[in-house]
């Protein structure tokens, strides 16, 4: 203990979150994938008071929120990537689903949400891959799916604390008609308008724990940040195998530690 | 001799809406990134970096409103935005109860 902080348990939240800014940032993810199952498994051997699986989700929404504003900034600096007219003809649909998702979260069991994190990690896994070659699809008109899909996703981002790019971003890409990384970057930009939804619904109810909150936030602003700079010289091929062969571990110890 | 306003006005102008939400954006991610940092000692200053982050895209929104060039077809939709952070809030608020 030192200045009345027990550092320990600033330590873990705060490494856990540059570990997910610096991923989010150079994968496009929203962090929340790798917040939420870190915090879960390693969290009891680590924090001097282990957190449930709802507290970690409702601070990992505030670390979606750090993901978009910093990944947003960089993108609005860069210039043409986002389009402001598709993400707020969009963002009702996704706050709308994120409110639902999160009373949600406030009634199922954790038992259910860690089996549909399991399987939404896999299904990230499956996207990761598949990306590895993926060329640049443009479409004339949207999909009359896109909107039920993009409802879906804020479900998800409200009920796993995710920022649901796994999600937007193939929609937002292969069924609304945005080039590649214009549906990353505008998916990103609308993630900030569903993580402050699905985060006001938990400070307001009071469960949201600011200091683990806090702590994740900072990680993933500063790995965010600290990324950006490194994202043209990693090799991103390696990467997101690794990351895959990470997230589909995850999601089996997940799966394992609730039903095994 | 121009006003300050009017010159002000005239400064402003020269930035594109992109340019001025880059701004915002950046400035608020500074600002939540000191606010937290300092927060981990000082837990009032905690929810100030939590409010500051939670301000940022809320801040942008309201710059996309203002500008000339946006139709009202998306300002009708940052208003229901806006209206579904509201209701977050409020159903927030009741469940405490």
């Amino acid at each position: 203990m030192l200045l009345g902080v027990n550092w320990l348990d600033v330590l873990f939240p705060l490494v856990t979150g540059l570990l997910a800014g610096g991923l989010g940032a150079m994968l496009g993810l929203g962090g929340g994938v790798v917040v939420v199952p870190t915090m879960e498994l390693l969290g009891g051997q680590f924090l001097s008071n282990p957190h449930t699986l709802q507290q970690i989700i409702a601070a990992s929404q505030l670390g979606v929120l750090s993901v978009a504003v910093a990944s947003s900034a960089g993108y609005l600096a860069k210039g043409g990537f986002v389009r402001f007219q598709t993400a707020y003809a969009l963002a009702p649909l996704t706050v709308f689903g994120g409110i639902i998702g999160s009373l949600l979260l406030l009634v199922l069991e954790p038992k259910l949400i860690a089996t549909v994190f399991s399987v939404l990690l896999c299904y990230t896994a499956f996207e990761l891959i598949r990306g590895l070659n993926k060329a640049d699809a443009e479409r004339p008109e949207p999909s009359k799916l896109a909107k039920p899909a993009l409802v879906f996703g804020g479900i998800m981002s409200g009920l796993l604390g995710i920022g649901g790019g796994t999600i937007q971003v193939p929609v937002l890409n292969l069924l609304v008609g945005l080039p590649f990384r214009a549906a990353v970057a505008t998916s990103t930009f609308m993630m900030g308008f569903t993580a402050i939804a699905n985060a006001s619904i938990q400070i307001a109810s009071g469960k949201l724990e600011p200091e683990l909150a806090g702590a994740i936030a900072l990680g993933i602003l500063i790995g965010a940040r600290v990324s950006s700079g490194w994202a043209a010289r990693v090799p991103v091929r390696t990467l997101k195998l690794m990351f895959s062969a990470l997230v589909l571990y995850s999601a089996f110890d997940l799966f394992r530690k609730y039903w095994l | 001799m121009k006003s300050r306003g009017k010159m002000r006005e005239e400064r402003g102008s020269a930035f594109t809406l992109e340019q001025q939400l880059a701004r915002v954006f950046g400035l608020g991610l500074s600002a939540a990134l000191l606010f937290l940092a300092i927060g981990i000692v000082l837990r009032p200053v905690l929810w100030l970096g939590i409010g500051v982050l939670m301000l940022v895209p809320l801040s942008g929104a309201v710059l996309v409103w203002q500008d000339k060039s946006v139709t009202k077809d998306t300002r009708v939709n940052i208003a229901l935005a806006f209206a579904g952070v509201l209701a977050a809030v409020l159903i927030g608020l009741l469940l405490r109860r």
